[in-house]
């Protein structure tokens, strides 16, 4: 059994940050963020009430349905992805903002009819960050950005594009590229917190950046995602459709990917199973 | 120190290095007088949060009486939904002392210097690797606002009781500071919306002047617009509604001033006037640090730091804890088990006003336009103690 990160040497007091659609977030007050996964109830909330939905059509449901176990089965994704055996995973576990899993069943109970984790048993805990969600919503309470702020906000981006090239490097990719779920740790690093949403799957991603799914930062119609200033929005479309390519994507996956798990046979195997899994993430983009 | 004292049919917890006397519940928490081994007062209080079953069996005889529903499932289906709501609100409590408000030390003072306490309490004796983490809650052991206005009761009756100037003076100061205490909270954008005098608490300098303290401030919310509705029903009435049993009626005497009082002060205007006052104004001194910083570094990745950070006040600005809301009366482990399992204070005596009840029975015969005759002579103190 690996050993447990935490410790009732230490009593930690947590407090709530919030939480999405897979997990809730906890301050632990040493700089780190705890996250709990939802139960598959708790998502079928958080999906109902991002598609606004409370009486649905048939149809409508069975989409919720469909959405839910998305959810709940990107997000499973995430222990593979974080204990991939990278030679030497310190830059890009700091892109993530050095996730920890606990994958010790203790922390959560056996699943039953009312709490059901299926398979996303696990909990993290990440580096704390001031989230772009935050800072996007200051924005757009304060109103028209000032001069400052624009210029601030024109560099983030730019760092935003950056670390999604690095993370291409090392052959992985945010796929649902929302702005909001990225943030400032407390050395100035910009970290992405949504580990969610990721996908090692090369063809998957060339879908997203070929059909530009980046684009829902600024698409008005989707209420979940934190939106940009509307003078900043020509700029964001410019500089992601320079940047976020075919052509740069192939040029620079894996480019940095040097591991001990990726043996020809686990390669195929894995490009495999990922062809049978991809249809659940297409879904999801339907 | 003022330690209300306890009768000898207090229900008591004895632990490793306290006493623990049960003074009361609510339907979020179980309230317990904490006093040393030899009998002394801490002037504390520790709070034992209520677990489901407890708050719906906290509520439902209230609800019951409320009337307001056709059957009994219908009655169990309220009291379900309230619950969740009410164990809701209880999750809300830490932001009170979180943040920047953790450190107004006389915001804090006027909550009784609310602490929390989290230890992590083994699931079972034979597995010591699985544990569950209870939010407790010490507070300062004062007597209860409900308690003190009790010597206040039929005092509209010259043949029961009379009011000299000084307790007359004092009670309007009392209900000056239910006003106060609730602009207080509006100025960090936290509005109590229950509006229960018996949320209140009090204890009296050396010169005999009332404090009032929010000893139960965990219903509340943040968001303006509901708070405004709620104030729009002027929802202070349900204190004097003789109809409203879930409430502590307030004593007849001080009705008509705590009425104009609330209606002169808790107005939306002045809502507005206060609300998140002090937190903007938090905001906005950080807010000009953080820009300093931002102009003053030539490190274009620290700057955006500082830049991403002053848009983060708005919550950044209200997390942690401070050591000095962190409870150290240090609990033993066993007394914490003792008092989360502990039942029997179910069986406790429970204190009934019948003057209050009395003061309700006049109000609503009042309300009905109905004459009341003879006229309702409440028990002695000797008939109060044997019936």
């Amino acid at each position: 059994m690996p050993s447990k990160q935490f410790s009732t040497d230490t009593v930690l007091t947590f407090s709530e940050l919030g939480h999405g659609a897979q997990f809730k977030a906890f301050d632990m007050h040493n700089n780190r963020v705890l996250k709990i996964p939802l139960t598959e109830a708790e998502t079928y909330q958080v999906a109902r009430r991002r598609r606004n939905i409370i009486h649905g059509t048939v149809e409508e449901i069975a989409a919720l349905d469909v959405r839910v176990q998305t959810f709940m089965n990107s997000k499973a994704r995430i222990p593979s992805m974080v204990s991939h055996a990278f030679t030497d995973p310190a830059p890009f576990m700091k892109i993530l903002g050095n996730p920890k899993v606990e994958l010790s069943g203790e922390y959560l109970p056996d699943d039953t009819h009312e709490k059901r984790w299926s398979s996303a048993r696990f909990i993290y805990t990440q580096d704390k960050v001031d989230t772009a969600a935050t800072m996007l919503r200051s924005l757009e309470r304060t109103g028209a950005p000032t001069a400052s702020d624009k210029k601030r906000l024109k560099r983030y981006i730019e760092q935003y594009v950056e670390l999604i090239h690095e993370a291409w490097c090392y052959g992985y990719s945010d796929y649902i590229f929302k702005l909001g779920d990225t943030g400032i740790d407390k050395d100035g690093n910009m970290i992405l917190i949504d580990l969610g949403e990721w996908t090692a799957d090369f063809d998957f991603v060339r879908r997203a950046i070929t059909e530009k799914w980046w684009l829902d930062n600024v698409n008005h119609q989707k209420n979940d995602f934190p939106k940009l200033p509307k003078e900043l929005e020509p700029f964001y479309i410019k500089t992601l459709e320079e940047a976020f390519t075919e052509e740069e994507l192939t040029k620079r996956w894996r480019s940095k990917h040097v591991c001990t798990d990726c043996t020809e046979e686990a390669t195929t195997i894995a490009a495999f199973v990922s062809t049978k899994v991809a249809e659940i993430d297409y879904i999801d983009r339907l | 120190m003022q330690t209300p004292s306890f009768s000898d049919h207090t229900h008591i917890i004895d632990g490793m290095f306290y006493h623990y006397a049960f003074i009361g519940n609510g339907a979020q928490f179980r309230v317990y007088a904490v006093y040393t081994h030899d009998g002394r007062a801490t002037g504390r209080v520790v709070k034992i949060p209520l677990d489901f079953s407890e708050t719906r069996q906290a509520i439902i005889e209230p609800l019951r009486k409320l009337d307001l529903h056709s059957s009994e499932d219908d009655l169990a289906e309220s009291a379900d939904k309230q619950t969740h709501h009410i164990m809701q609100f209880k999750h809300d409590m830490p932001r009170l002392i979180e943040g920047v408000l953790g450190k107004d030390m006389a915001l804090q003072r006027k909550m009784g210097r609310l602490k929390m306490l989290q230890v992590p309490i083994p699931t079972s004796k034979k597995n010591d690797t699985t544990y569950r983490l209870p939010t407790l809650f010490t507070q300062e052991y004062v007597i209860t606002l409900d308690e003190y206005l009790q010597q206040f009761r039929m005092a509209t009756n010259p043949y029961m009781r009379s009011l000299d100037i000084h307790s007359a003076q004092q009670l309007s100061d009392v209900v000056d500071q239910i006003i106060a205490l609730n602009f207080a909270i509006w100025e960090y954008g936290i509005f109590e919306f229950v509006f229960k005098p018996e949320n209140f608490g009090i204890r009296f300098d050396k010169n005999d002047k009332p404090e009032l303290l929010w000893i139960d401030l965990a219903e509340h919310i943040t968001d303006q617009q509901k708070a405004l509705a709620i104030l729009g029903e002027s929802r202070w009435r349900h204190a004097v509604m003789p109809q409203k049993l879930d409430y502590q009626f307030m004593p007849a005497i001080i009705q008509q001033y705590y009425v104009d009082m609330c209606n002169k002060h808790l107005t939306a205007e002045n809502l507005q006037k206060y609300w998140r006052r002090k937190s903007d104004q938090l905001e906005k001194t950080h807010a000009r640090k953080l820009r300093m910083r931002e102009i003053v570094t030539r490190d274009g990745k620290k700057a955006v730091g500082h830049w991403i950070a002053r848009h983060n006040l708005s919550q950044s600005l209200y997390k942690g804890f401070s050591p000095a809301v962190i409870d150290d009366m240090e609990f033993p482990l066993g007394d914490i088990e003792k008092l989360l399992a502990d039942r029997d204070y179910l069986t406790a005596e429970k204190m009934t006003s019948i003057e209050e009840k009395v003061e309700r029975a006049i109000a609503e015969f009042r309300n009905n336009d109905q004459h009341i005759f003879p006229i309702v002579r409440p028990p002695l103190s000797y008939e109060r103690n044997h019936s």
